[in-house]
């Protein structure tokens, strides 16, 4: 009973991270992304694609000043 | 600190409005147009979600002009005018607003200006002290994932800074637990 309830236990636990792991993204997750987001944004300046698909990926510029 | 801003000679800059998107746009002395942009953070602080509308997201690089042939091939590592005019339209934003940060992803993978440009502006924050680069007190704090790094640049009196110190300690948990 003791071992099931340690086995239950690691289970658990291991739910918990892989829920966590799906919660929301990771460090490597959110770096990737910012990469992605940066080279569509450079391939625009390149003129390689439209502003609309910039656009697409949910980019929105700011002019901040 | 007074000495190292009196040096400073940015280009002149101007805000551009076209086709919707917003940049910030400069030429330098060989007539290479620079572009700095800036984004909404969307989702980069999953823990801490109101620190999305407390960042920025910067780039900069040369415009798609820029693909024609530049005259007498010059790099922009050499025109220290290129990192006086982002470092300048920088503090002015952090200066402008305490509580915005600015964050900037670099990889040095990819093209070889890209990485070049990406290590030149890393090589910036690294060289001098970031209160005296900036003229503010300011922290800037670097995340690496292999060969990406993502920089942080928050004012020391940002109202969210223990909250931004917080998300960037559980990247750096989730960075060492790897």
């Amino acid at each position: 009973m003791q071992n099931r309830g340690i086995a239950m236990n690691a289970v658990s636990a291991k739910h918990k991270k892989k829920i966590a792991k799906n919660a929301s993204p990771s460090i490597f997750d959110i770096m990737k992304r910012k990469l992605e987001d940066k080279e569509a944004i450079d391939k625009y300046y390149r003129g390689e694609i439209t502003l609309e698909e910039v656009y697409a990926r949910g980019i929105k510029f700011v002019q901040p000043l | 600190m007074r000495e190292e801003l009196s040096s400073y000679n940015p280009y002149k800059y101007e805000g551009k409005i076209g086709t919707n998107a917003l940049d910030y746009t400069f030429v330098t002395d060989v007539g290479i147009k620079y572009q700095v942009y800036f984004i909404h953070s969307q989702g980069d602080f999953p823990a801490h979600p109101h620190l999305d509308n407390q960042t920025y997201t910067f780039g900069f690089g040369p415009s798609v002009e820029q693909s024609t042939p530049l005259p007498a091939a010059p790099r922009a590592g050499i025109d220290k005018r290129v990192k006086d005019t982002i470092i300048d339209i920088l503090r002015k934003i952090l200066q402008g607003d305490k509580d915005m940060a600015l964050l900037y992803i670099c990889s040095s993978g990819g093209d070889r200006q890209s990485a070049a440009r990406n290590r030149l502006f890393n090589a910036w924050l690294r060289e001098k002290d970031p209160k005296a680069l900036f003229g503010l007190q300011i922290t800037v704090h670097t995340l690496k994932v292999d060969d990406t790094y993502m920089s942080i640049l928050v004012r020391d009196d940002n109202e969210y800074y223990t909250d931004f110190e917080e998300a960037i300690a559980i990247f750096r948990e989730q960075i060492k637990n790897k």
